[in-house]
């Protein structure tokens, strides 16, 4: 077996189950394990002592109001009026992502600001011959940005999307994500788009990420 | 009385009826399991009314996928748990976003961690909290740490990795073994 082969996933399932991985990782790691039956037991083998962690805690009874509130919300069908604060507070970013107005320039993406919430700007952009068909839209709020893409064609066989911040001549690399199977994906851009970024990239990577891009640019998006 | 018959009903033939919006089986799956789930949330969260919030979260997620369980993946229990342990660690991370928390110091992380164990000793009067508690003990401290940090503390690899200075790859490493050894304990417990 070579490191291309097995090796390379094995240390990534322990992770896995613990729920470490972000998400272009986990999805990455579920392509391979859908095709490697001895990681298919592996797992099952890993995630055994899950059990044990969840039920192995101090037990404390919960309270009857609680039993009531569930009972109320699962009679309403709704999750009741004791929704936590972040929903209650937190627009979908489904929503943020259809209010952007898409806007398309020959041989680029022309960004402008649209919607998003309080604080944050929504660049929007279409894509160039290099990725027919794509559209591309970038969130960006103070310290975090997501970047949404759609119609873009899944990668390649053990490939992900690798984003890459530019500024000026240095390039670094950001987030992994992929995408369904209508081209549809999301990626958060950890510490969101700093100061000096001029550009925002996306290449296809073999599926663990690269350090520097491997392959030409699908997208880009220009920040400046 | 058709509450008694469904009393006597395994949970993986309850939850069927949970797609039909049937109540009495609700009723039921909660009064077996709200206990764990609400103590896996408080050992998460930390505090009474959050732990109380991500269980009402978790069961009435229960309640509207219902329809997809699938009993040869796992138990019910281990799908709610999972349920609660997964919303758990979204709420402490979305605190921690909308606040500069301190227990994402890395010192005091790892001085819960410590405080945790004092508790959870003190506690262990369940049998599987002993089995826990001796699957996590028979650890090397390093991957019992990482171990906890994932699964309770919610942290990522490259954050563990932060906070102990280690290396990604070694965070992983450990992470892998310490499964396998608890596994083996646990198995070797029950035979």
């Amino acid at each position: 077996m070579t490191a291309d082969g097995h090796e390379r996933w094995a240390d990534e399932l322990g992770a896995y189950v613990l729920g470490t991985l972000d998400d272009v990782e986990t999805r990455a790691l579920e392509l391979h394990v859908a095709g490697c039956r001895r990681c298919q037991e592996d797992e099952r083998r890993l995630r055994a002592p899950l059990d044990a962690l969840a039920a192995g805690v101090p037990q404390f009874e919960p309270s009857g109001a609680l039993r009531r509130r569930v009972m109320r919300a699962a009679r309403q069908g709704v999750p009741s009026e004791r929704r936590p604060l972040w929903d209650r507070a937190r627009r979908p970013a489904a929503v943020l992502a259809a209010s952007a107005l898409v806007a398309g320039a020959a041989g680029g993406y022309a960004l402008r600001d649209g919607g998003g919430g309080a604080g944050a700007r929504t660049l929007s952009a279409r894509a160039t011959p290099a990725a027919p068909g794509a559209r591309a839209r970038m969130i960006v709020r103070p310290g975090s940005a997501e970047l949404v893409v759609e119609r873009l064609a899944a990668p390649r066989p053990g490939h992900v999307y690798q984003v890459w911040l530019r500024e000026r001549r240095r390039i670094r690399p950001s987030t992994l994500f992929t995408v369904d199977r209508r081209g549809r994906g999301a990626a958060a851009i950890p510490g969101g788009i700093a100061q000096g970024v001029q550009e925002v990239m996306v290449s296809e990577e073999p599926a663990l990420g690269s350090a520097a891009p491997t392959s030409p640019p699908r997208l880009r998006i220009s920040v400046t | 009385m058709r509450a008694r018959t469904l009393n006597r009903s395994a949970d993986e033939e309850l939850m069927p009826l949970l797609a039909e919006h049937d109540m009495t089986a609700f009723k039921l799956i909660y009064e077996r399991h709200a206990t764990a789930a609400y103590s896996l949330a408080f050992r998460i969260v930390g505090d009474r009314n959050r732990a109380e919030e991500v269980t009402q979260e978790a069961f009435v997620s229960l309640w509207k996928t219902g329809a997809r369980y699938d009993p040869d993946r796992s138990s019910v229990r281990s799908w709610l748990l999972a349920i609660v342990r997964n919303r758990s660690i979204d709420f402490i991370r979305r605190e921690a976003v909308q606040r500069v928390d301190a227990r994402r110091n890395p010192e005091d992380v790892l001085a819960d961690v410590a405080a945790s164990e004092r508790t959870e000793t003190a506690a262990a009067t369940h049998e599987s909290t002993r089995e826990l508690l001796g699957a996590l003990s028979a650890l090397p401290e390093d991957q019992a740490t990482v171990v906890k940090l994932a699964y309770y503390g919610g942290f990522s690899h490259s954050e563990i990795a932060g906070m102990l200075d280690a290396p990604v790859g070694t965070v992983k490493g450990r992470m892998r073994l310490g499964l396998e050894k608890m596994r083996a304990h646990l198995v070797e417990a029950a035979g």
